[in-house]
């Protein structure tokens, strides 16, 4: 009897995505606390990174874990709970760009990802101290990714994100995006080949540069 | 030809050499010094392990908290309408969402099994359960001064009921005959005490012939009643006296006297069961004056009976949680067009809520001893369903806080935090901690932001993870000599709520199954 309350009231947050899902699925609202405090900065993350709208990728999550809720009842431990997560998120982005036909237009006076109150980097950290240039490169090369990565076609940008952000294994973005592991290989090779020409002049600046020479007279 | 298939190949496996988690350490190995002696390649993996590391430097992009508000309490609602596990463990988590049913539970095995002792030990002492036909019961003739039928409201003897040292052995059966309910139900529960009083008093030396007494007393005599039971109750109190349970010297001494002290504690804590069934019975009254629901109300504990007397204190988490989900209609809605302006405020929470609390962490007091016991029965009783009822949604000051948050009252929203820090446990604590420290921090008040993110990361989980990280961004943002400008951006996650003061447009919601095919 002391083990079966023990059970029921011992468990703690050590439990898996799966368990909590169960949980959360037999009427622990408290569960869902949890896995939510777990995945909703990752899935905003992916979502974001994918249609590169922050007021969209808020909708967007918010519907995510609205169908995670309406779909907790018939919840099986069959799959990963992530994959079954990021499934979900992935189709809503793409359903979301198709249905808006969303278009990207970045520039370097765009507002850049991730700047809180809409003024673009460059402008806010340029001349700064004594250090400023520093900053302003930093920044510039922060923009400049982000530039980059929303440039990737969708097919490889969800790959890039959920492999480099999400820190996915490719099996499982295989299993998400419905696609052979080859294939996700393959198109993050092709992501980082983009990434790497269009950051080829801001090759230096990436961490762990240490040859000064700049990029485009190398090789 | 060769050459450039190796090539090729070589250059397709550059991703592998980029994520070395996903191969055998041996292939990794050998595929490092393959690349390693083509100094193209070699180069090529350089650029994009920098180039790796700079996606990984990206600051990480906060959603708005008012979708984790309003998502909690939409799962908060789904998990109200009703989803139940069945067996065992869906009858326990039941029982912990329920606090009466929780009480009502143990008191029903605790009482069952008092019985069955009780019967158990009448089966030992058949003669003190015999009956006379014809004849009152011994308990009434032990206990005359009581009336025939209590109101249930007039329950204060039950104070005094515990344990007549000499005519508990003509309990058990004859109690059965009591015409009001709840008198029966606390009967049983002195009864209670009566017998684990008896139990206690095995050790001592003379009990044997106090049984032996106790058996043969009343049983043969059945034509000079009044005398019998005189001298029943005479040979009882003489084997009392030998036993050194009652003094010789003090004839006209109740038993109660020996026995009052649970009572009187009980009285004194304002605690009394009579008392508390005075009012409960006074409650239930107007709803129903039938005998099941005095009985159901005498089958519940003193911490329930308590708490419906102070206004359905247990109750009210419950009835807050039916009230958010009567608010969630509009939430899809919010997922189109979401406000600036944070949601209606919510009423104010129970007052009680504290109390509730507090007596969910009361101690369990010793239940060996007899009216301490039955006290125990309440407090046992109630406190692991209080608990889990206190446990269920997050305190009234966490989700106050969330609200003011949500409505860019940082201030208030810190001040809620803190309260909510104190009242709360667990991972609701822990979920208060790392969002006051996020408070803080917008606050610009870093020393308190940072204290609270350390205890955050303490409480470990989920977000003692985000805790640690926010945590040291926060250090290497107050260690930056230049910090004003990097401060601002990387300020966490609320600037933005501006931004959606506009709605995102009148889209019809997606399918249920999304038109994506696979790709």
């Amino acid at each position: 009897m002391l083990n079966l309350l023990l059970m029921v009231f011992g468990r703690r947050r050590s439990d898996s995505d799966e368990d909590l899902m169960e949980r959360f699925r037999d009427g622990d609202a408290r569960a869902f606390d949890e896995l939510l405090a777990r995945h909703e900065r990752p899935v905003f993350t992916f979502i974001y990174r994918f249609v590169h709208d922050r007021e969209l990728a808020n909708d967007l999550m918010q519907e995510t874990f609205l169908r995670v809720i309406k779909g907790a009842p018939g919840y099986s431990r069959k799959a990963k709970f992530t994959t079954w997560l990021y499934t979900i998120a992935r189709n809503q982005s793409i359903d979301a760009l198709r249905r808006a036909k969303y278009r990207r237009a970045v520039s370097l006076d765009a507002t850049p990802a991730g700047d809180p109150d809409g003024q673009p980097l460059i402008e806010k950290v340029a001349g700064d101290g004594e250090d400023g240039h520093v900053r302003t490169d930093a920044g510039e090369v922060r923009h400049r990714i982000e530039d980059a990565i929303a440039r990737l076609s969708n097919e490889q940008r969800e790959v890039f994100v959920m492999r480099e952000l999400m820190r996915m294994p490719f099996k499982e973005i295989a299993d998400v995006v419905g696609i052979p592991e080859n294939t996700v290989k393959s198109r993050m090779r092709y992501a980082l080949e983009n990434l790497r020409l269009a950051l080829a002049d801001y090759a230096s600046d990436l961490p762990g540069a240490v040859d000064p020479v700049p990029a485009r007279n190398r090789v | 030809m060769t050459v450039a298939r190796e090539s090729r190949d070589l250059d397709e496996r550059l991703v592998d050499l980029l994520y070395p988690d996903e191969l055998s350490p041996e292939e990794a190995a050998a595929l490092r010094r393959e690349v390693e002696a083509h100094p193209v390649y070699a180069e090529r993996l350089r650029q994009l392990q920098r180039l790796q590391r700079a996606v990984r430097e990206l600051p990480p992009v906060e959603p708005d908290p008012q979708i984790r508000y309003d998502l909690l309490r939409e799962a908060r609602a789904a998990v109200g309408d009703g989803k139940k596990k069945g067996g065992l463990l869906g009858l326990l988590e039941s029982l912990a969402l329920s606090p009466i049913l929780a009480g009502a539970a143990v008191v029903a095995v605790v009482g069952g099994g008092m019985f069955l002792l009780q019967r158990e030990m009448s089966d030992e002492a058949p003669a003190t359960a015999a009956r006379i036909p014809g004849e009152p019961p011994a308990a009434a003739v032990a206990a005359p001064e009581r009336p025939a039928a209590t109101p249930a409201y007039e329950a204060a003897p039950g104070a005094a009921a515990p344990a007549s040292a000499p005519t508990f052995a003509a309990k058990g059966e004859d109690q059965q005959d009591e015409p009001s309910p709840v008198w029966d139900a606390k009967e049983s529960v002195a009864d209670k005490g009566g017998a684990t009083r008896l139990e206690e008093a095995k050790p001592f030396p003379g009990r044997d012939a106090a049984r032996g007494t106790l058996n043969d007393a009343p049983a043969p005599v059945p034509s000079a009643r009044e005398d019998d039971l005189s001298l029943a109750r005479e040979k009882k109190k003489q084997a009392f006296a030998d036993e050194g349970l009652m003094p010789k010297a003090e004839p006209v001494q109740r038993p109660e006297d020996t026995f009052a002290e649970p009572s009187a504690r009980r009285a004194e804590g304002g605690e009394g069961r009579g008392a508390v069934q005075a009012s409960a019975a006074r409650n239930a009254a107007p709803r129903e004056e039938s005998a099941g629901a005095e009985r159901a109300l005498g089958a519940k504990s003193d911490r329930d009976l308590a708490s419906e007397d102070d206004g359905n204190i247990a109750g009210a988490p419950q009835a807050q949680a039916a009230g958010d989900a009567d608010d969630e209609a509009p939430l899809r809605e919010s997922a189109k067009a979401r406000p600036a302006a944070p949601p209606p405020p919510r009423p104010a929470p129970p007052p009680a809520r504290a109390e509730t609390e507090a007596v969910a962490q009361q101690p369990a007091p010793e239940t060996r001893s007899g009216g301490a016991g039955y006290d125990a029965l309440g407090a046992g009783a109630a406190a692991p369903a209080g608990a889990a009822v206190a446990a269920d949604a997050p305190p009234p000051a966490l989700d106050r806080a969330r609200q003011a948050r949500a409505g860019r009252d940082f201030s208030r929203a810190a001040k809620l935090y803190e309260q909510a820090i104190r009242e709360s446990r667990g991972a609701d604590q822990a979920a208060a901690l790392f969002e006051a420290a996020e408070t803080y921090e917008r606050l610009g008040d870093t020393s308190r932001a940072l204290a609270l993110y350390e205890r955050a990361v303490r409480a470990g989980g989920a977000y003692g993870d985000r805790a640690r990280e926010a945590a040291g961004r926060l250090r290497s943002l107050e260690a930056a000599p230049k910090k004003a400008p990097a401060r601002k951006a990387a300020e966490p996650s609320m600037d933005f709520d501006a931004e959606q003061a506009a709605p995102t447009g009148g889209d019809p919601p997606p399918p249920e199954a999304p038109a994506t095919e696979k790709r």
